[in-house]
């Protein structure tokens, strides 16, 4: 399905290192674009289809690549990005729901009913800082607080579905 | 009477969102500091940076707080791939120096030729590795990044935030200052000393 509506938005979540965390900084500047191994798409949770403290804990349910361990939903935040902001970019070619539906169950790879991509397209170097400054201080401005005990909660009952 | 630098023109973009041309001049050589400059350095010694024990710097010794961000920073040369619990891949030497080269080059040129002294940015790392600086207070932004790799040019962004004027433009990596983008550094996003 794709994410048309220029009122709606998708949370993004982002994580932040300790260096950005101990000086209080803002998300990095690539936060909103995909890495060289996602394919031009980036993970996004459609608003509609989900809550952040949801959005957080599915990311607890998660296995972290590096350390294979759960990943630390307290070491990100959720940005709110609108997508008719996102569509305003000749780079982004599409926003689209990709439901990520688990059968049978797997330990670390919960169900995502929200989940989305957006698709990017390359861009010009010369364009990168222009472009990743825009949608970063988009960001900035819409932060989504999320209650802690909830994403808890919900973080113990995602990684529950496997034990 | 000092021979006058030759005037090196370069980099000139046309952007889409804004369709804003710039061109830049450079001049080749760094230009004669004040007299007042000279006289005011009698009495601040320079601070020494020993990048990661492979290659030195001297910052004007009024800089502390970039100092002490470029000092900080060097937590960056130590982030292994998946440092995001993901898949970023950590950034390498080469780059994180021309990043520091850049901070230091116009600090120092800003605080010795107009006396004034450059915010402190951030210096951080990106997914693929490469690094950037950047700045943001409520005059202006200014955001430049320095790929992973060995291109010629390192490009950037900024924002005059009153006039919403937005320019892209690039620096030459390992040559000598932009004494444009230095003034424009000192109007938005300095203060004297």
């Amino acid at each position: 399905m794709k994410l048309n509506n220029s009122e709606e938005s998708v949370y993004r979540m982002v994580h932040y290192s300790q260096r950005e965390r101990r000086k209080g900084k803002e998300p990095r500047l690539d936060a909103f674009k995909p890495t060289p191994a996602d394919d031009s798409k980036l993970s996004v949770d459609y608003e509609p289809k989900t809550t952040p403290e949801e959005s957080l804990a599915r990311f607890g349910a998660t296995i972290s690549i590096s350390s294979g361990e759960f990943k630390n939903p307290h070491d990100y935040s959720v940005y709110s990005l609108n997508i008719g902001f996102l569509r305003s970019f000749t780079c982004i070619i599409d926003i689209y729901l990709d439901e990520v539906l688990v059968s049978p169950p797997e330990r670390g790879r919960p169900d995502n009913p929200a989940h989305s991509l957006v698709e990017f397209d390359e861009i010009a170097e010369e364009d990168e800082p222009d472009i990743l400054y825009r949608i970063q201080q988009h960001a900035i401005m819409r932060k989504v607080e999320a209650n802690p005990a909830q994403v808890d909660e919900l973080t113990m009952r995602y990684r529950r579905i496997w034990d | 009477m000092p021979a006058i630098p030759a005037i090196q023109s370069y980099s000139t973009f046309n952007f889409p969102l804004n369709a804003y041309t710039k061109t830049c001049e450079a001049s080749e050589s760094r230009p004669v500091k004040s007299l007042l400059a000279i006289v005011k350095e009698k009495y601040i010694r320079d601070l020494n940076i020993n990048l990661a024990d492979q290659k030195e710097y001297q910052l004007n010794g009024r800089l502390t707080e970039i100092y002490s961000e470029i000092i900080g920073s060097q937590e960056l040369l130590t982030y292994h791939t998946g440092w995001d619990d993901e898949n970023a891949q950590p950034t390498d030497f080469p780059t994180f120096a021309k990043a520091i080269n850049f901070l230091v080059e116009y600090s120092n040129y800003i605080c010795d030729s107009f006396l004034y002294k450059l915010q402190t940015p951030f210096i951080n790392i990106m997914g693929d590795g490469s690094v950037y600086i950047q700045w943001n207070d409520e005059r202006a932004a200014f955001t430049i990044i320095f790929k992973k790799s060995d291109r010629r040019l390192s490009y950037y962004f900024r924002e005059e935030k009153e006039t919403q004027l937005t320019t892209k433009g690039a620096i030459i990596n390992d040559k000598p200052l932009d004494t444009y983008l230095a003034s424009w550094f000192k109007d938005f996003l300095a203060l004297p000393l």
